[in-house]
């Protein structure tokens, strides 16, 4: 009679390490992040010695990291569904294929990472005014900056991957690329022109400054930096529910639920003090210190 | 000519025609907003992304074996580029007339300049299709990847433009410099014009 064993813990339960492994190898080498890579920083180089890095240069990064990296994790995502029927008799569930996509997100959200390391270094080598900080203190700026460069370039490439999930039309990855650029550009639209300015403070990314040349100054736009930070993240970890649910097994599917709702109601609460925290009218601050409320035009 | 219309693949076509024309609308209801020039050069990137899907021909192989040339197939699926042309034509010319009977005047570019904005749209289209000709002599249905690369290469000119010392690549405001964009999309137009011809030869002539 022979006897049953239970088989190692490894064969039962493939670790993600491997699928992370590949995914991620696969990722730092698809064409369109090592352009985009290539191009934020080319364009980062050439943007600091002539005007000085600013809290506005995140969008750089934001960009050509986190929309670039939004094609890629879609496209990725997209290439397993021609063979999934032969991926679905293998041991490693969807769930598991997806959470290793998940944590392959970290990549670019580590390249934005360096990108705000470099900020500061480019900063110590050509420093700002103090004036040009507009009236935020420098943890306020942290927080703009972090979420500008490395939140965005996690962002975008959960949102690829959710959406490669979800939407099956072909041209989704332009409607989705063209829709964050339009929503983005929609919110940051100036409020005295008749757009609605408070979505500039629930897009995923925003200015929290912004420069006039002619005559100098810096303009603080109102809202709380690190209540739109939270607001960022809430909207991550969302985008990773929506990853996730989708066919998920029904036991997984009940808890991603109850965390999608709290996610929902602490994502609302983030926004609304976002919106409602913070400078509440923009103020714009000149070379000699003084500051005045931006006057509406 | 109804097969190769029922091969032409309408539905990604629509999809970005249509994200073309919710933006349009959006700058007609906002004409003064800040929002009105980004808003347009982003149309600019969806015709273009439209354009590039017009040659999918997933069944190459069947049809490539069909008495009947490249070119004059090509020809035939290029009536697929006149939706997002008509919508991005009759947007502009929508936007300029609202802005004209606006009480606050012109938007933040000033007069809508309809003339430059159709050539641009034009270099635009031609740049997809081209593009996607191109590539069509590698993969039978290059639409996706074209339109990537094209809407990709577009909305980072859009974002940041590299060459803004020596050219304004998407002008919009008659202070522009309009001289030299002219230039540049005139050029676009006539490269991208040679390539589609060139790249329509069928293998053995």
């Amino acid at each position: 009679m022979s006897t049953l064993t239970a088989a190692p813990r490894e064969f039962r339960q493939p670790t993600l390490r491997p699928l992370v492994l590949i995914e991620a190898r696969r990722f730092v080498r698809h064409p369109a992040f090592m352009v985009g890579l290539t191009a934020c920083v080319v364009f980062t180089a050439m943007t600091a010695p002539k005007a000085g890095p600013d809290a506005n240069s995140g969008f750089l990064a934001a960009f050509f990291i986190g929309v670039f990296s939004l094609v890629v994790t879609y496209r990725q995502t997209r290439s397993t569904r021609s063979s999934r029927e032969a991926l679905d008799a293998s041991p490693t569930s969807v769930t598991r294929r997806v959470a290793a996509m998940c944590i392959v997100c970290l990549v670019p959200a580590g390249f934005g990472v360096l990108w705000l390391a470099s900020f500061y270094v480019t900063q110590q080598i050509w420093p700002l005014e103090p004036w040009m900080h507009g009236s935020f203190s420098r943890a306020d700026e942290f927080a703009i900056l972090f979420g500008q460069s490395v939140v965005a370039c996690l962002g975008g490439p959960i949102a690829g991957m959710a959406a490669a999930r979800w939407l099956r039309f072909r041209g989704a990855v332009l409607v989705l690329v063209v829709g964050t650029v339009g929503v983005v550009a929609l919110g940051l639209t100036d409020s005295d022109s008749g757009a609605p300015m408070n979505i500039r403070l629930l897009t995923p990314f925003t200015f929290f400054t912004s420069n006039n040349i002619n005559p100098a100054s810096e303009d603080s736009l109102p809202g709380s930096p690190w209540w739109y930070l939270a607001w960022l993240l809430t909207l991550c970890a969302f985008g990773v529910i929506a990853a996730l649910l989708r066919g998920a097994e029904p036991p997984l599917v009940r808890q991603l639920k109850v965390a999608g709702t709290v996610g929902l109601v602490v994502a609302l609460s983030c926004g609304m003090l976002g919106l409602t925290g913070g400078l509440d009218q923009a103020m714009r601050i000149f070379p000699d210190g003084h500051s005045i409320v931006r006057p509406v035009r | 000519m109804p097969i190769l219309l029922t091969a032409l693949p309408w539905r990604p076509v629509a999809t970005a025609s249509i994200a073309a024309l919710c933006l349009l609308s959006v700058v007609a209801i906002w004409p003064e907003s800040g929002f009105a020039d980004v808003g347009i050069k982003l149309v600019l990137v969806c015709l273009a992304a439209a354009a590039a899907f017009v040659l999918d021909e997933p069944a190459a192989a069947a049809v490539d074996s069909a008495p009947r040339t490249l070119r004059a197939r090509t020809v035939i699926r290029l009536i697929g580029v006149a939706i997002p042309a008509t919508i991005g034509a009759g947007g502009f010319m929508a936007i300029a007339a609202r802005l004209d009977s606006s009480p606050y005047g012109h938007g933040p570019f000033g007069e809508l300049p309809v003339g430059g904005l159709l050539l641009q749209m034009a270099g635009c289209l031609l740049l997809g299709l081209a593009t996607a000709a191109f590539a069509r002599r590698f993969i039978p249905d290059p639409g996706d990847l074209v339109s990537g690369v094209v809407a990709g290469g577009l909305t980072a000119l859009v974002i940041y433009n590299p060459f803004s010392r020596w050219v304004d690549i998407f002008p919009l405001s008659p202070g522009d410099r309009w001289s030299r964009a002219v230039v540049l999309w005139t050029i676009v137009c006539l490269l991208c014009a040679v390539t589609l011809t060139r790249a329509t030869r069928d293998p053995l002539d």
